[in-house]
């Protein structure tokens, strides 16, 4: 598998999933949390869940807004990370340059 | 695909936000800092206009939107922002 289509998977994934977690998940909590980003499986290939868990929170933990001691990957990006809408936007912006995804 | 947290106006303006920041990351290096601090304060400025108070929030989408095309064009090179 190309390095490109290893992107484009976390791309395509962080992408749909931060902005489907504001939707109903019959599973889990509608807030957007990281269970919920990683939960939604990886299947083959080079990208294995763990790998992509520390990338998402390797940048998590360096965004500026953050304290960088709360990051869990269970943890809500508004009740404990204590970030807004706007921020949510922004992180997953940053985690698209992660993925070097080019738009 | 229900969306039980966020309004359809809400989703748009995040969706505004959204593109307003693909755009910043297309300028010059030099120029993104002060954007992306005029695009966050705009949005903030206005943070706590009422839901229901949907007449200016679509006039305020409108305006964005305008402005957003403006600062795509390629001679507009940043903006010159003064944050307080």
């Amino acid at each position: 598998m190309a390095l490109s289509s290893a992107v484009s998977m976390i791309r395509s994934t962080v992408l749909k999933h931060l902005r489907v977690t504001v939707t109903c998940n019959a599973h889990q909590s509608a807030l957007p949390t990281f269970t919920n980003i990683i939960s939604r499986g990886f299947g083959g290939g080079f990208l294995d869940k763990d790998g992509v868990t520390e990338r998402v929170l390797h940048v998590t933990k360096h965004f500026e807004k953050i304290d960088a001691s709360k990051v869990t990957p269970s943890a809500h990006f508004e009740k404990d990370l204590g970030l807004d809408s706007l921020d949510v936007v922004e992180l997953v912006m940053a985690l698209e340059e992660e993925s070097a995804w080019k738009s | 695909m229900t969306d039980r947290r966020f309004t359809g106006l809400q989703r748009q303006v995040l969706g505004l936000y959204r593109a307003c920041l693909r755009s910043i990351r297309a300028k010059p290096e030099e120029a993104r800092p002060s954007l992306f601090a005029f695009a966050r304060s705009e949005f903030e400025r206005n943070r706590n206009i009422s839901p229901r108070d949907i007449q200016r929030i679509e006039h305020l989408l409108r305006h964005g939107r305008k402005l957003m095309e403006l600062l795509k064009a390629s001679e507009a090179k940043g903006v010159i922002f003064r944050s307080g």
